[in-house]
Order: structure tokens, then C-alpha cells, then sequence
């Protein structure tokens, strides 16, 4: 119920702009050298071993991106923000002639610092798709904790972001939707990392 | 060029920025969400055990009627930490009877130097261990016989201590050759913080002695017919969220 409400009031936030937005929308058209800044929420969906890890979705996550179009339709850009992902629950670990039982709690926290290509579709001034890549590093912690004990591993993993995703403008802002899958490749004694993002943001052109 | 709509920008720097500040908190508050919610959510059970030996082997075994205080083993000079009575400790003996009777091993009295010992012995035995945390802003404590103060910056001033026990359960068979040299087939431990309400404490000890055991299938004297395959979760532990 929580959740739900959060959602419904990050929604309404986020199209307030677009309610009370100015009454005459005048023509925006992209040029080279435009940026454009964009905040955004996600829910996350773990896949692969991730979800082997946490099967739980991940109903916290954000990010911040900037992009710059060098032609009309091509944007080079950046993002950051933050993912978490957690679960508790009571689990039985067998390894070797040992078996562990307890709560266990495991968390991961993401942060992502990649650099980014996108190629966008038609009339900035009408719903206009986008799609691309992103590629960098990601930041992940992976935290587990059973009893009075915790097991933490920090590593900076390599990592790829294809994405597709459409923003409806409005004058100079746009809401934007998109997908993103993250792939962070194994670092240190972690193993690769999937989830699949999907956000709604706020675009300033 | 850009037309301006000036309006409409500062709407949208507020939004962006709103959304920013919002997406901040959610996931600061959210960096380590569903922590721990009671005691019993720290307790840990873990058990090992010989896997060369036939545990259908054996049938009687004897136990003393008291726990054993490892902290004054280890040191007998200590005058131990075991804060349970000797009815609290007879009752914790009796449910590990319960569970080795239930796998049909057979309890049999035995004094030292009997002659016909039993097939193996069950040593229940207990320590415990107090953890002090202490950090953050000014804070004077006790050190080493003296008494000082301190600065903490980094943090808001906190201080607590919690105790731990450990209740560890053996299963050891005397060596054919040696009447002090003992061969320790099964092991289990349950390790946890200790609360206040010894109720809960002894709630949380039969149940997780219930889960030593029901992880432990192999565990049995001779019905290899029911024999588990598969270690399971203890009946009162299941569906911890």
C-alpha cells in the first residue's frame, strides 16, 4: 500500500508540469548543442544471478543524466544515481559437511557512473523515441548479514546499460519512460550482475 | 533558437529538482531497508558433522544433567557467566533428549568408570560474551583504570552493549583405546543475542535446538526407512519476513 502511494505521488509529481503547463506549448526543435538534464525514479527488476541473490523488486532507485546532442538525433550524455536492492528472509546454507541457518539479509547498493549514446526518432515536438547504450562502472556493495555477523564485498564493476525509452514533450520539459538494462560484469569475488530498470523521469530541453 | 518560457522553466527547475531531492531521500533512508525486527532474527544455527560416520550405529548415549559453563572450562579460574537456573538448564537438556529420542537413540545413566559406557555422549554446553558499542559525539568512559573523555566527530553520540550466548550441542563417541580421548561425531550451535525476557530466551532455545536437529536428517539410530534426504527448516522458523 505504501509503494502504491509512493508511486501515485511521484507520478502526480511528476506531471504537474505538464497540468500547469504553459498554456500555449511552443515549437521546440532539437539542435546540435542542446542539453538536456533529466531526473528520474526506477523500479528494478533483478535478473540471472542477481535474482539468484535477491529475487526481490527493487522499488528504490534514481538517477540523474545529462545529455548532449552533437547532430540533431545523437546525444552523448552521462548518468549517475543509486539502486538499491534488498531481501530478508530465513534461509538454510549447506557447504560441505556444514549446514547454516538464520535470517539472512542481503542488500545490494548500486551506483552507476557510465557514459552513454542515444540516437532519437522523429519530431522532438511529438512523443519521440530513443535508443542507445551506456557503458562505465558501476559501484556495487554486496551486503550480506546472518546473525551477529555480516559479510560485505565493495567492488567497481564494468559494465554496459543498452536502453529505449520515449519522452512526450511539453513546451520545454518532457516526461520521459524509460528501459534500461544494466549488465555489470564479475569484480573481486562477485559475480556479474543483471537487472532490468524501468523509469519515469522529469526532462528539461 | 530557443524560445524561452521563462514560467514554465522555473516550473520544470523546481520538478527536476523535487524529483532529485525525493529520489535522494527515498534512497538514502532506503540504503539498508528491513533491518532486524526482534532477537529471534539474529539467531543462527549451525551444525557440522562427521560424514564418514555411520550414525545408525550407535543407540545409547548418557548426559550430564546440567549444562556445561565453557567459559569456565576455558578458564578455571572464572567463575563462569551462565545465568540460567538448574531448571532452565534441565529443561534445555530435556527438549535435546526429546530430539534424540525421536531419531531413537536411547538415554542411559552412566557414572565414571562404568564399565559398560554408552555408544556415545551428549555434552550440551553453554557461553556467553558481552559486545560494547561505543561512538559518537562526547563520551567519557573507563579505560584501562583510568577515566577519560573523549571527542567524537563524525557522529551523533551513541553507546550500547548487547549479550551474546552460544548454546553448542556435541555429539562425541569415546575412543575404543583411550578413556579420555573423545571423537566428536555431530556437532550443533545455536548462537544469539540474549533479551531481556528469559520467556523469549527460552522459546528461542527450543526452537532453534527443534532446527539443529531437523537440519541434521542423517541424524538417526535405525530407521533408515525414514531417514530425510534433505535438511528442512524447523517448523517454528518458517516464513520469517
Amino acid at each position: 500500500m505504501k509503494r502504491t502511494i509512493l508511486v501515485t505521488a511521484l507520478v502526480g509529481l511528476l506531471l504537474l508540469p505538464v497540468l500547469n503547463g504553459p498554456a500555449h506549448a511552443q515549437r521546440h526543435v532539437s539542435y546540435v548543442g542542446d542539453n538536456l538534464w533529466l531526473g528520474s525514479y526506477s523500479v528494478g527488476f533483478p535478473m540471472g544471478d542477481t535474482k539468484d541473490y535477491i529475487g526481490q523488486t527493487s522499488w528504490l532507485g534514481f538517477a540523474i543524466e545529462g545529455r548532449h546532442f552533437t547532430t540533431p538525433n545523437l546525444t552523448l550524455g552521462f548518468l549517475s544515481g543509486w539502486t538499491t536492492f534488498n531481501d530478508k528472509s530465513y534461509r538454510l546454507t549447506e557447504e560441505g559437511t556444514m549446514t547454516l541457518s538464520g535470517v539472512q539479509a542481503r542488500y545490494l547498493n548500486i551506483f552507476p557512473l557510465l557514459a552513454n549514446v542515444f540516437y532519437y526518432l522523429g519530431d522532438r515536438d511529438s512523443a519521440n523515441f530513443y535508443f542507445g547504450l551506456g557503458a562505465g562502472t558501476y559501484w556495487i556493495e554486496q551486503r550480506t548479514e546472518v546473525g551477529l555477523w555480516a559479510a560485505t564485498e565493495n567492488n567497481w564493476h564494468l559494465g554496459l546499460a543498452p536502453e529505449i525509452g520515449v519522452a512526450f514533450p511539453r513546451g520545454r520539459t518532457s516526461i520521459v519512460v524509460s528501459a534500461r538494462y544494466n549488465y555489470a560484469f564479475s569484480a573481486g569475488n562477485v559475480g556479474k550482475e543483471s537487472w532490468l530498470s524501468l523509469g519515469i523521469g522529469f526532462q528539461l530541453n | 533558437m530557443r524560445t524561452s518560457i521563462p514560467s514554465g522553466e522555473r516550473t520544470g527547475m523546481r520538478t527536476l529538482l523535487g524529483v532529485l531531492l525525493l529520489g535522494l531521500a527515498l534512497s538514502l533512508g532506503a540504503c539498508y531497508p528491513g533491518s532486524v525486527d526482534n532477537a529471534a532474527e539474529l539467531d543462527l544455527v549451525l551444525t557440522n558433522h562427521d560424514p564418514d560416520f555411520d550414525f545408525t550405529s550407535i543407540q545409547t548415549y548418557a548426559s550430564p544433567d546440567s549444562l556445561i559453563d565453557i567459559a569456565a572450562l576455558l578458564d578455571p579460574d572464572s567463575e563462569g557467566n551462565i545465568d540460567l537456573t538448574k531448571a532452565q538448564q534441565q529443561q534445555i537438556i530435556a527438549w535435546i533428549d526429546a530430539e534424540l529420542a525421536s531419531r531413537g537413540y536411547q538415554k542411559v545413566g552412566y557414572e565414571q568408570g562404568d564399565p559398560n559406557p554408552p555408544d556415545f555422549f551428549m555434552l550440551p554446553g553453554v557461553i556467553k560474551s558481552t559486545t560494547v558499542v561505543v561512538g559518537g559525539g562526547w563520551g567519557c568512559y573507563p579505560y584501562w583504570g583510568w577515566y577519560g573523555c573523549g571527542y567524537y566527530p563524525w557522529c551523533c553520540s551513541y553507546a550500547y552493549s548487547y549479550d551474546s550466548g552460544t548454546l553448542l550441542v556435541n555429539l562425541v563417541q569415546p575412543s575404543a583405546d583411550s578413556d579420555t580421548t573423545y571423537t566428536v561425531r555431530w556437532s550443533g550451535a545455536l548462537n544469539g543475542v540474549i533479551s531481556t525476557s528469559v520467556a523469549d530466551v527460552m522459546a528461542r532455545i527450543e526452537s532453534g535446538i527443534g532446527q539443529m536437529f531437523a537440519q541434521s536428517p542423517y541424524l538417526t539410530a535405525n530407521q533408515p526407512e525414514s531417514k530425510q534426504t534433505d535438511a528442512v527448516f524447523h517448523t517454528a522458523k518458517r516464513g520469517v519476513r
